[in-house]
């Protein structure tokens, strides 16, 4: 599964309008209609004119989507978004979370112990939900089976299946325990030890109570490649261990390939507290973000890629999932660069056998025009750099 | 007598709808113009909450600030905008400024934000005005620049015309936001430079201005943030030590005492309680109560009780000291 080179997706895809439409309940326009006919003939999506068929139907008839229609039509989100992804041409694939509301408000939602707040912002206009841990975590129904048992049988690709991460969800999430609570009033060092007591229990009651049900209830249904997002993984630098400490304690014992996200950090912070994450295998990291769009393969042409000979050189020997996409920028990377970009970390790594090829992050900010030329330019730029190695 | 004042500083959350009309509009469902309909709504209830809620300065919200830097950015052609960054140790991020050519502020365009932002009806009170601080400026920003000299030049060719054009505005007091002063490390020449680029910003400017250190411990920095040329200096109460704001306090002093990144309601009574115990330690000239942060990192009906709970604790403060 962790072959040299090696393309996979992260994570999420914007949401076409009929799919958000259909799931609220209102109807599609003609231009949600026409999108659909649009990628399904594109992304040749096998029988997708029954799709159209059902987002016509409330028109036709008078009456709205039934909640088993509107359940359908979610599924055929997930089928196109699992053609996105394959016929850009990636090795590895899923559905860009299509059935999932968002990845931090999906896990809550299926767990107990977590009371939604409201929106808070994550940068510039975009917002997410964000809840409350008031009481003991656990799972309510496994939150991911569902999903992974349409795209096993529709997808024709290996999958990865993306899940949430603990400390991420942690992270994201208030905490209104008894446990949390604090008094301004009290000694600072005696604050911050209670503080800390009760995040790393938080934290590992996630880990242990929530997300590992969650993995072993995947690994029943088959699932053998699995992405822990910890996008908030370096939100507090002095947390990196407990980080780790919580992937391992969600993976320890499990027979698949797990795998790790990271994105937007300071990733010098990450060193060398991951290095303890012997259950990971590979790292799939955001770098374009920070770097420069100019050609070339060298240290100095490529800024963004500096902290790469942090991650060849930890215990172990993980693979490296290279991000090579920005996915906060509608620039649609050349092939060229993205080869360069991979070049270069081939010369760090001393080859490509512990390097495969990723977007920074997912790509649901961008629209899918701009999300599908960027990954058939990725998977281009492979294609050169693998010929430039003459692999 | 201690004067005492309550202010809510930095961004305000923007309200459900308004995020989920911006959504619509990134979307193509709504208008821009409904975007710019539901932001008014959202500036006069924060008003209106100011005012009943009794606060002695009054803020717009700051709520159409994609972040701190961003009027900053779009009024300085000099500017441009970077990376996608973490905003401290939280999960909000900015983007970094980027120095690509002189640091001139477009006087007009920064005006005509704030005027957009203040709307035709003004704060109806004592109106606050915000602007990162010199020091973060410089530590956050991407420049070749050597980062110490890049403070009085920040202060003086951005800071200062933004501070006047503020006070244009109507802006009877400056919040300078400076989260990288505790929680980067600050050299001995850092000071020098922050104490000269204040000065650029605060001489013969005529609104009070606060220097807001937050996110990180403000014990060990005390003695040397006193010195500053500012009429106050706000710390994070959340993250310092009650004991090590203990005075002389020849400046004013604000107190970060609502957790600006927790959920938890704060108890007036307990807000006091800390107050008096500030004032009794301290005796600052004027101390101010507010959040130690941003409240934008909270949804908005949670900021909302945190504001109420900060007018009805400030009135019973008075009420207790008889002031």
């Amino acid at each position: 599964m962790l072959t040299p080179l090696l393309t996979h997706e992260i994570g999420s895809l914007a949401k076409p309008g009929w799919r958000v439409k259909a799931a609220a309940g209102r109807p599609c326009d003609e231009a949600d209609i026409q999108a659909a006919v649009r990628w399904g003939e594109r992304l040749a999506v096998p029988d997708y004119p029954e799709l159209v068929e059902l987002l016509r139907r409330p028109e036709r008839t008078g009456a709205p989507l039934t909640a088993v229609e509107r359940a359908e039509v979610r599924n055929w989100s997930s089928r196109y978004g699992l053609r996105f992804f394959s016929s850009a041409g990636l090795d590895v694939i899923y559905d860009g979370e299509q059935q999932r509301s968002e990845m931090y408000a999906w896990a809550a939602a299926h767990a107990t112990g977590f009371e939604f707040r409201g929106s808070v912002r994550s940068f510039d206009n975009k917002y997410y939900s964000k809840a409350a841990v008031t009481g003991p975590v656990g799972l309510r129904a496994p939150f991911h089976n569902d999903e992974y048992r349409l795209l096993r049988q529709v997808a024709d690709k290996p999958v990865k299946v993306p899940v949430t991460g603990p400390y991420t969800l942690a992270a994201w999430s208030f905490d209104e325990r008894p446990a949390a609570a604090v008094d301004l009033a009290e000694p600072l060092a005696r604050r911050r030890a209670r503080s800390r007591e009760a995040r790393r229990e938080l934290v590992l009651d996630i880990a242990v109570n929530l997300v590992r049900p969650n993995l072993e209830a995947l690994l029943g249904l088959g699932a053998r490649l699995i992405q822990i997002d910890e996008p908030a993984g370096s939100t507090v630098p002095d947390e990196i261990a407990l980080m780790a400490e919580a992937f391992d304690a969600c993976v320890h014992g499990l027979d698949a390939t797990f795998t790790t996200h990271l994105c937007f950090s300071d990733y010098e912070l990450f060193f060398p507290a991951i290095g303890e994450m012997t259950g990971c295998r590979q790292y799939t990291v955001g770098f374009a973000n920070d770097d420069s769009t100019e050609l070339g393969v060298g240290e100095a042409a490529r800024p963004g890629y500096q902290i790469i000979k942090r991650f060849r050189d930890l215990p172990g020997a993980p693979h490296l999932g290279l991000g090579v996409l920005d996915i906060h920028r509608d620039l649609i990377e050349p092939p060229e660069l993205i080869r360069d970009r991979i070049l270069h970390a081939v010369e760090v790594f001393g080859g490509p056998e512990r390097l495969q090829v990723v977007p920074d992050c997912g790509l649901r900010t961008r629209s899918w025009e701009v999300a599908y030329q960027k990954l058939v330019n990725m998977v281009a730029g492979v294609a050169l750099a693998k010929a430039a190695l003459g692999a | 007598m201690t004067e005492i004042a309550c202010y809510v500083h930095g961004s305000f959350p923007r309200s459900e709808d308004l995020v989920a009309v911006t959504r619509d509009a990134d979307r193509g469902r709504r208008p821009v113009s409904a975007v710019a309909a539901q932001h008014d709504l959202d500036r006069a209830g924060f008003l209106a909450l100011q005012a009943e809620a009794g606060l002695d300065y009054r803020s717009t919200g700051w709520m159409t600030w994609a972040d701190l830097f961003r009027p900053l950015i779009e009024a300085c052609p000099g500017l441009a905008t970077g990376p996608l960054t973490r905003w401290f140790d939280t999960n909000t991020f900015f983007r970094a400024p980027v120095v690509a050519g002189p640091l001139e502020l477009d006087r007009a365009a920064f005006a005509a934000r704030l005027a957009d932002d203040l709307g035709p009806a003004g704060t109806g009170g004592n109106q606050l005005g915000l602007l990162p601080g010199p020091y973060t400026f410089s530590r956050l920003a991407e420049a070749d620049a050597d980062r110490d000299a890049l403070i009085p030049r920040v202060a003086r060719d951005l800071l200062r015309p933004a501070a006047e054009e503020l006070r244009a505005a109507g802006a009877t007091l400056l919040h300078l936001q400076e989260p990288a002063l505790v929680t980067r490390p600050v050299g001995r020449d850092s000071w020098r430079y922050l104490d000269q680029a204040l000065r650029l910003i605060t001489d013969g400017l005529g609104v009070r201005v606060v220097v807001h250190a937050y996110y990180g411990d403000a014990g060990p920095y005390l003695s040397r943030m006193r010195e500053l040329p500012v009429d106050a200096i706000g710390v994070d109460l959340t993250e310092t030590d009650l004991d090590s704001v203990r005075g002389p306090w020849p400046v004013g002093l604000l107190a970060g005492c609502l957790d600006g990144r927790s959920s938890r309601l704060e108890a007036a009574t307990a807000t006091v309680a800390l107050a008096r115990r500030i004032l009794d330690i301290a005796q600052p000239p004027t101390l101010f109560l507010s959040s130690c942060g941003d409240l934008e990192l909270l949804p908005r009906a949670v900021a909302e009780q945190k504001v109420r709970v900060l007018g009805a604790a400030t009135r019973r403060l008075r009420e207790e000291l008889g002031c």
